[in-house]
């Protein structure tokens, strides 16, 4: 017991502290976390960072990208914004995702948020924040797009 | 005394929020207050008797049963100075008296005066002074002398100087809507003020907060300041209508001085005929480090101020429609009056389906696993800690009665509403409204400020809804919140497409009718929000509500 006092992860120490799971519930997370892990750590952020004419892919023509309250609407917007901003470095220090409400409750869309730390360019560094909104390809419902993203920085 | 082990945590604890004490003055009495610490340490076995050799407070309004201890704990908390000791205590007459070791430490205790404590309105005040003086003088001591005398001239000087300033503001200011300015100029060298004394400033301080409810400018000029420091205890005084501030012709050199300034809502400074305007790239350093400062040294605060950036400029409040932002204001307005308050009402917002999950990020001097940064860190629902799918899912607490439980057990808060910045906006393909903000609450209990990042996605109401019958338009469907850290938010610039004179003129026209305002303050109105109405509609009612409108501004 005292052990695990030190081992910096109250996870188990706490973990009937908000009762009961609902096992339906249990089985979207269990759906939806992996795909948000891998857009976060895999896809987004690291594309974004280091191969950034790829990251328009991800979105479709009716997508909207909102940075710091301009909207860019379309593939061919939104690819001209990423053009505009210099190279960037992104550390995630947090990101959480929920289903979103649907039809198809067990593979529903996504809402992740994130936040964290960017540099652009040499030394301009923020803290910023990002929500995302993934929908279902309409002809694969394994594929996802980014049907809108919001950022804003913090500092 | 049994929380010994405690303290010492608090103590570090509030050494590295406190940003040092002020420089000079007081020095005498301060070295005698710092030796006593110390040789009360040897003394620690004395009995919780009262002991006459230490200033006492008197609580009064209590309520019947009392634990000593906690109450202790909650001074300390409540007055931000962990390391207050209390030297013995005495009920009597239904009064509480505890003894201060150190008579620094009595000012702050004073001034929480009227706090609430298990329900009911305490009020606290210093024993009276002669007959704690006629106690003293039977002890044979010699350190119990050298303490009387120490403690009685700063005791005594104490008083003076609050009576001195109390005078002041009552001969210098009237508290009415006219008189904005508060004037503090010269009474270094008038009255003999030390005004590097963080005691000084506490007493002001309370004076303005008492007194002084429509002010919000306060000048300090030639006072001789060279720091800042008590400024980081402005805080706790509920001075937020404060947001202008004149330093001129004092001696502030450090540029690191301004962070003191940091949790305080400003809109203009002045420095003028200080060392640290000589400094290479002043503007743009107050600028970095004020993002929100209008005015500096009576020059309004302009591109050239700042460094040139990389990126695209920041934009204000997105929406991508008028209606839609002003429903989301509507929402988010009621929501957080709501929060801020009792909270009950706040469950007919969500529906059986809602969820709602946080994030937090811990101030890198925090306590994990005290106050309210508990609730934050055992509920923090960050992916990228290594957690399970049962806790994933315990952590997104699903239907109004998981979240309402969830908001029971949230700290209070107040959150500052006219200071962050919203975008509302329709997912593509849906009906649902995103409403995205960013911005900052204090939480008054500790007296912390933290800034978030909250968002919503709402869908009407449905008619005859619970939701609908207990006022909500928008019912809430997903909610995402993460909890950080206090930091300003960034200058955002409006987009400069300034409408033809002709425009201007329909504009004004339109404003000043709705509002009441004469056109030409209707004007300086719209000006300021860059001739966005919704925008100038926002300054406008958050004035109005803060009474912040002279009446000779309004159309009679």
């Amino acid at each position: 017991m005292s052990f695990k006092k030190f081992n910096n992860n109250p996870s188990n120490n706490d973990i009937s502290s908000y009762g009961n799971v609902d096992e339906n519930l249990k089985k979207i997370v269990e759906t939806i976390s992996p795909r948000a892990e891998a857009f976060v750590k895999e896809y987004f952020y690291n594309m974004f960072d280091n191969n950034r004419g790829e990251l328009v892919q991800l979105y479709k023509d009716d997508s909207v990208s909102i940075w710091n309250g301009t909207e860019c609407k379309g593939k061919e917007h939104i690819g001209k914004l990423l053009a505009e901003i210099p190279k960037s470095k992104h550390i995630v220090e947090t990101f959480d995702c929920q289903p979103m409400p649907g039809e198809d409750k067990e593979n529903p869309n996504l809402l992740i948020n994130a936040s964290g730390k960017v540099t652009y360019g040499e030394s301009s560094t923020h803290e910023f924040h990002q929500t995302f909104y993934l929908a279902k390809d309409p002809t694969n419902p394994n594929i996802f797009f980014i049907s809108f993203d919001c950022i804003r920085l913090n500092s | 005394m049994s929380g010994n082990k405690k303290r010492g945590v608090r103590i570090v604890r509030g050494g590295g929020g406190g940003g040092g004490r002020p420089r000079g003055g007081g020095g005498g009495a301060r070295q005698a207050a710092t030796r006593n610490r110390f040789q009360v340490v040897t003394n620690r076995n004395t009995s919780d008797s009262m002991s006459d050799e230490y200033s006492r407070i008197c609580i009064s309004g209590l309520p019947k049963t009392v634990d000593r201890n906690d109450l202790m704990e909650y001074l300390k908390l409540k007055s931000f100075k962990p390391g207050i000791n209390f030297k013995g205590y005495e009920f009597r007459n239904g009064n509480l008296f505890l003894g201060v070791e150190n008579t620094e430490d009595i000012p702050s205790l004073i001034g929480l005066s009227g706090i609430r404590y298990g329900g009911v309105k305490v009020s606290i005040s210093q024993e009276d002074k002669n007959s704690v003086r006629q106690n003293r003088q039977n002890k044979p001591t010699q350190r119990g002398q050298i303490r009387t005398f120490t403690n009685n001239t700063d005791k005594i000087s104490n008083t003076k100087q609050l009576k001195s300033i109390e005078d002041h503001v009552n001969s210098s200011y009237v508290d009415n809507a006219n008189q904005e300015v508060v004037d503090f100029s010269y009474l270094h060298s008038t009255k003999d003020i030390n005004f590097n004394d963080i005691k000084t400033f506490r007493q002001i301080f309370r004076v303005i907060s008492e007194k002084c409810l429509k002010a919000n400018t306060v000048s300090f000029s030639h006072n001789n300041i060279t720091t800042l420091a008590p400024f980081r205890f402005m805080i706790k005084y509920s001075l937020d209508h404060v947001i202008n501030f004149n330093f001129d012709s004092n001696k502030i050199s450090d540029i690191n001085e301004l962070d003191c300034l940091s949790d305080l809502t400003l809109r203009e400074l002045v420095f003028t005929n200080n060392p640290i305007c000589q400094i290479p790239n002043y503007r743009m350093e107050v600028a970095r480090k004020f993002p929100d400062l209008k005015f500096l040294d009576g020059k309004e605060i302009g591109p050239e101020d700042f460094p040139p950036s990389p990126i695209p400029p920041l934009r204000p409040n997105y929406c991508d429609s008028p209606d839609r932002q002003q429903f989301a204001y509507k929402f988010l307005e009621r929501f957080f009056k709501i929060f801020d308050g009792t909270r009950e009402d706040i469950i007919k917002a969500y529906t059986d389906e809602s969820k709602f999950s946080m994030t937090y990020v811990a101030d890198s001097g925090s306590l994990p696993m005290r106050g309210s940064n508990k609730v934050y860190q055992r509920s923090n629902r960050n992916f990228k800690k290594p957690m399970d799918a049962v806790k994933k899912t315990q952590l997104l607490f699903s239907g109004y009665d998981n979240i309402y439980n969830f908001f029971k057990l949230y700290p209070k808060t107040q959150h500052a509403l006219s200071s962050s910045i919203i975008d509302s906006f329709l997912a593509p393909g849906t009906q649902l409204l995103t409403v995205i903000i960013h911005g900052h609450f204090l939480e008054p209990t500790f007296n912390i400020k933290r800034s978030f990042d909250r968002t919503f996605v709402l869908a009407p109401a449905p008619p005859g809804s619970d939701a609908a019958k207990g006022g909500w338009e928008a019912i809430v469907l997903n909610e995402q919140l993460n909890v950080r850290p206090y930091l300003r938010l960034p200058r955002v610039e409006p987009v400069v497409s300034q409408p033809s004179s002709a425009e201007q003129e329909a504009i004004i026209n339109e404003f000043s009718a709705y509002t009441k305002l004469k056109p030409e303050f209707a004007k300086e109105c719209l000006n300021m929000s860059g001739w966005d109405k919704n925008k100038a509609l926002e300054t406008f009612s958050n004035l109005k509500a803060n009474n912040q409108i002279p009446q000779d501004y309004l159309i009679q």
